[in-house]
């Protein structure tokens, strides 16, 4: 049986396993040209028998492959070609040129195959509206468990990227242009191998003295490539791609322009994107503020969002250690704040967060630079999210404990935007100093302190996971206990649902079946999952499930709560893999 | 759109800035030597203006660019004219007369009857020629029509099958024509006790190199197989007009590398045996033409005419060049990418 079946992904980017003619694969992968065909890992692709186009042998092909794209006569072309794609197959091209509907039009038709090869792909090299047009729209008309093969595409440089657009394998065409012109590639860049003042490179081609014959320079060149594939797939598995491509992309402008095009297409990032997760996310680029996890972090807070019941707001600025309340300065800001405030961080890339929702992914998990200096993108994005947080009702006070001129002026547009006056306690002096201290208690002087900080966390942090109103149902009759970040909820001495401080989630035991909505409910077939629950045992599940969410799982035979392993979507078309993880499962 | 569709559009758009033709100047004319049989002879090539091609007044092959050669009102004393303008030029001793139009010959829409036989008495009364070649759709080659251009001289008959595939003719040339036409047309020609000669393209739009190299190689088999007594390998190249142009600028058809054409001509000769396999590189070198690496262009080119006059294999042995290596490994990965031009930034 021939199949591919995805087992991690970070973003659109994922590992999996290719398995063709009783031979498997790891992918992403590096597929190797050689005589006898295309090797992708120990699968090799030939072009006859198991052909993946009609041309065969030594003989005139029965039908040409109309592969050089030129979208206009493609649709004449594809119609008459697709006719002779038989059975037999393993492997279909997707045609389509720069036309997107084309494409998917292509990848549709082709469901059938477990690997999709993407045509005329060498036209998106440094051309970012259209990669990150084309690849998108052939990932999302195709299966979520069909691989997508780029030949003619990979340079080292762009690998990182490439994979996390979506495509599985790429190919070494490069190295073997580049070392057929003598051409010595390198992470960053291509070099004539006479200009090469010394090389630096420790793969055995180059320890073996200068890489000069033709096949010494194909070494070396595929072995630049294959580390990058490497180490993007070590990335997925790692959970951080992302931060691997956000580094890579600062070689060449075109990757830049392309990474931002890939977060302009936020739908077909943010379905692929883990909701929570044990990685740190580190934002050290400008481009982390267009990250999945940010957007989508501010997103949920928008909608699912209940403030404490406050009379004061506190508006405190981020610290270097995660949760915030582990530092040294938020301990001395929650002494003055004594539970009297609805407390606000402004921070960067996050915008700003609610004390409630300190601990989830990624505001637990995150590193950003500091330096005090926040660039115009960045207050916008601080104005816009504190104003949301602030918006909702009237406050008897509003206390701005910020110094930093960022901070400050995000406080100003708030103020101006909403009508309402801050009072600043921390303007000249260091946030932590006493003097600030007991200006920041003063300005709370008289405000009620009777916030239960782990019931409300806890019931932000519900609501977070599975909507407005998840977070009343879990704690009605029932009380949180533990040592704050590692709370759990009981009723009746059973537990409901217990923090998981490292993922930023709450677990939930099968006495909270209640508390799920139907959004997050996974129905299945009629069998009782033992570890896990495989995609095609699913009969359906709601769109707006992501990968990491907390689910149910209900079938005529059995209910389960566990973790998604992959989108709603992915689990009610994939063939293969696994959807959920199961925690607790009770046969009916 | 269909590729009929589009090659019309393109052809359209392109004929607006066509200047009108002189009817009574023929299109091209030039002195050579070529190979026949096993003797070498003066040849003089004539292109006349007729009407062109009937196909291309329908929609037309990706790759021609001949149909804004054509003409209104090419008549018998039209045609005698152009004759003796191109004739007075050629040398003074016994000919090969490739005397071809933009289209066929043969065909009476193209070219009227009384305009044909015009032809005929002006050979006949010129005198210098030997052999006569004509260039013909198989569609048209008739005992009939051959009859017509019967005169004091041995008649080759020239036909583009281009490809022995009819999908591969259908699909990437756009040329109305199957190959059960072609085989007819070849038989009807040797019942007649004409030669036939058969030009195949190498390198039609679509097709990868290796594929190419495959197709072609079939052809002149295939060619030889029906009966042809010599094959042409005609090097696609980007003229005016054309889809290939298209798709040309658009980075996505490169002319066929020389190598391909040495290697396509070096295995339909070993097929071939005693028969004339021959290839004249025109635009070699060129951006619009195959080429090479720039370096060895003139060099590989020179040894495809050379063979074309020797038929000898071992002077494309002779041509080489560090580029090959680059060829090769083209050759490999266009089998399994077909792209034309992968990774063209690996420079940037
Ligand atoms: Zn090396
Ligand atoms: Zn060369």
């Amino acid at each position: 049986m021939d199949y591919f079946e995805v087992k991690e992904r970070d973003g659109p980017g994922r590992t999996g396993e290719l398995r063709m003619g009783g031979e498997s694969a790891e992918t992403p992968l590096l597929a190797e040209h050689t005589r006898a065909g295309v090797l992708l890992g120990e699968i090799l692709l030939k072009e006859s028998g198991t052909a993946y186009h009609p041309a065969v042998g030594d003989t005139a092909p029965d039908y040409p492959s109309p592969l050089r794209a030129d979208e206009r006569v493609l649709a004449e072309l594809e119609e008459r070609s697709t006719a002779a794609a038989s059975p037999e197959h393993v492997a279909a091209t997707v045609h389509g040129g720069e036309d997107v509907g084309l494409r998917r039009r292509a990848a549709s038709a082709l469901e059938g195959f477990p690997l999709l090869i993407l045509g005329s792909a060498p036209a998106l090299d440094a051309s970012p509206r259209k990669l990150s047009n084309v690849v998108p729209a052939v990932r999302e008309a195709a299966r979520p468990d069909a691989a997508i093969y780029a030949p003619g595409l990979a340079l080292p440089w762009s690998v990182p990227l490439l994979i996390y657009a979506g495509i599985d394998l790429l190919d070494d065409s490069a190295a073997r242009i580049a070392a057929a012109r003598n051409t010595y590639l390198e992470r960053d860049r291509a070099s004539p191998l006479e200009e090469l003042e010394e090389t630096v490179c420790p793969c055995p081609a180059c320890l073996d003295g200068n890489p000069e014959s033709f096949e010494g320079l194909l070494r070396h060149n595929r072995a630049t490539l294959e580390t990058e594939v490497r180490l993007s797939r070590a990335a997925v598995a790692r959970g951080q791609l992302r931060e691997l491509v956000e580094g890579r992309i600062r070689t060449k402008p075109w990757l830049v322009a392309a990474l931002r095009h890939l977060d302009e297409n936020r739908d077909y990032v943010e379905e692929r994107t883990p909701t929570f997760r044990r990685s740190e996310m580190l934002a050290c680029g400008e481009e982390a503020l267009r990250r999945a996890e940010v957007t989508r972090f501010a997103e949920r807070m928008h909608g699912r969002y209940e403030p404490p019941d406050a009379d004061a707001a506190v508006i405190l600025p981020c610290s270097a250690g995660k949760p915030y309340f582990t530092s040294r300065s938020h301990s001395k800001f929650r002494r003055a704040t004594g539970d009297r405030a609805l407390e606000i961080v402004l921070t960067s890339p996050m915008g700003a967060v609610p004390r409630e929702l300190e601990t989830v992914y990624p505001v637990a998990h995150y590193d950003v630079p500091v330096t005090g200096h926040w660039s115009e993108e960045e207050i916008a994005w601080m104005t816009t999210n504190l104003e949301n947080l602030l918006g909702g009702r009237e406050y008897g006070e509003i206390v701005a404990h910020v110094r930093d001129e960022g901070y400050v002026e995000a406080v100003k547009r708030v103020e101006e935007n909403l009508g309402v006056e801050a009072r600043y306690t921390s303007i000249d002096n260091h946030p932590t100093s006493d003097e600030s201290l007991a200006d920041l208690e003063e300005g709370l002087r008289g405000f009620r302190t009777d916030i239960d900080r782990y019931a409300e966390g806890t019931r932000c942090v519900a609501d977070y996971m599975l909507g407005k109103g998840a977070g009343t149902a879990l704690l009605d009759g029932a009380e949180v206990r533990g040592r704050y970040p590692s709370l759990r909820v009981e009723r009746d001495g059973e537990v409901l649902a217990t923090a998981v401080p490292a993922y930023g989630s709450l677990a939930f035991t099968l006495r909270a079946r209640d508390v799920f909505p139907s959004d997050y409910v996974v129905e299945i077939e009629d069998f009782v999952p033992m570890g896990s629950v495989l995609a095609p045992g699913v009969v359906d599940a709601p769109e707006g499930i992501r990968p990491g969410d907390e689910v149910l799982v209900e079938g005529p035979s059995a209910t389960c709560v566990g973790r998604a392993r992959m989108s709603g979507d992915e689990m009610a078309r994939s063939r293969r893999g696994v959807a959920v993880d199961v925690r607790h499962r009770e046969e009916i | 759109m269909t590729v009929a569709e589009l090659v019309r559009e393109l052809r359209e758009k392109r004929r607006e800035r066509e200047r009108p033709k002189d009817p009574e100047e023929p299109s091209a004319h030039w002195p050579g030597t070529d190979r026949v049989g096993h003797d070498v002879m003066t040849s003089y090539t004539v292109i006349l203006r007729t009407r062109g091609c009937r196909l291309a007044s329908g929609s037309g092959c990706t790759v021609c660019g001949y149909p804004f050669e054509g003409t209104g009102g090419v008549g018998a004393r039209e045609v005698r004219r152009q004759l003796e303008t191109a004739l007075a030029d050629a040398p003074d001793e016994s000919l090969y007369l490739k005397l071809f139009t933009s289209g066929s010959l043969l065909d009476e829409w193209e070219l009227p009857v009384d305009a044909q036989r015009a032809v005929v008495e002006a050979l006949r009364s010129d005198g210098r020629v030997a052999r006569l070649s004509i260039e013909t759709l198989p569609g048209f080659v008739t005992e009939e029509t051959l009859s017509r251009i019967d005169g004091p001289y041995e008649l080759e008959v020239a036909t583009g099958l281009e490809t022995s595939s009819d999908a591969v003719r259908q699909l990437c040339l756009n040329k109305a024509l199957t190959f059960e036409d072609y085989a007819g047309a070849v038989e009807a020609a040797r019942g007649f006790g004409a030669d036939v000669k058969t030009y195949v393209l190498l390198k039609p739009p679509f097709l990868p190199e290796p594929t190419a190299l495959r197709d072609a190689v079939r052809s002149g088999i295939d060619a030889f197989d029906a009966g042809s007594e010599s094959v042409s390998l005609n090097l696609c190249n980007v003229q005016r007009g054309t889809l290939v142009e298209h798709l040309h600028r658009r980075g996505e058809y490169r002319p066929p590398w020389l190598w391909t054409a040495h290697e396509a001509v070096r295995r339909i000769k070993r097929y071939a045996g005693d028969r004339l396999v021959i290839s004249d590189p025109v635009a070699s070198g060129k951006k619009r033409g195959p080429r090479n690496c720039g370096e060895c262009d003139d060099s590989a080119a020179r040894a495809l005419e050379r063979f074309s006059l020797e038929q000898e294999p071992s002077i494309l042995d002779g041509a080489d060049c560090s580029c090959k290596t680059e060829w090769e490994q083209r050759l490999l990965l266009e089998e399994h990418t077909h792209h034309p031009n992968p990774l063209t930034s690996i420079d940037g």
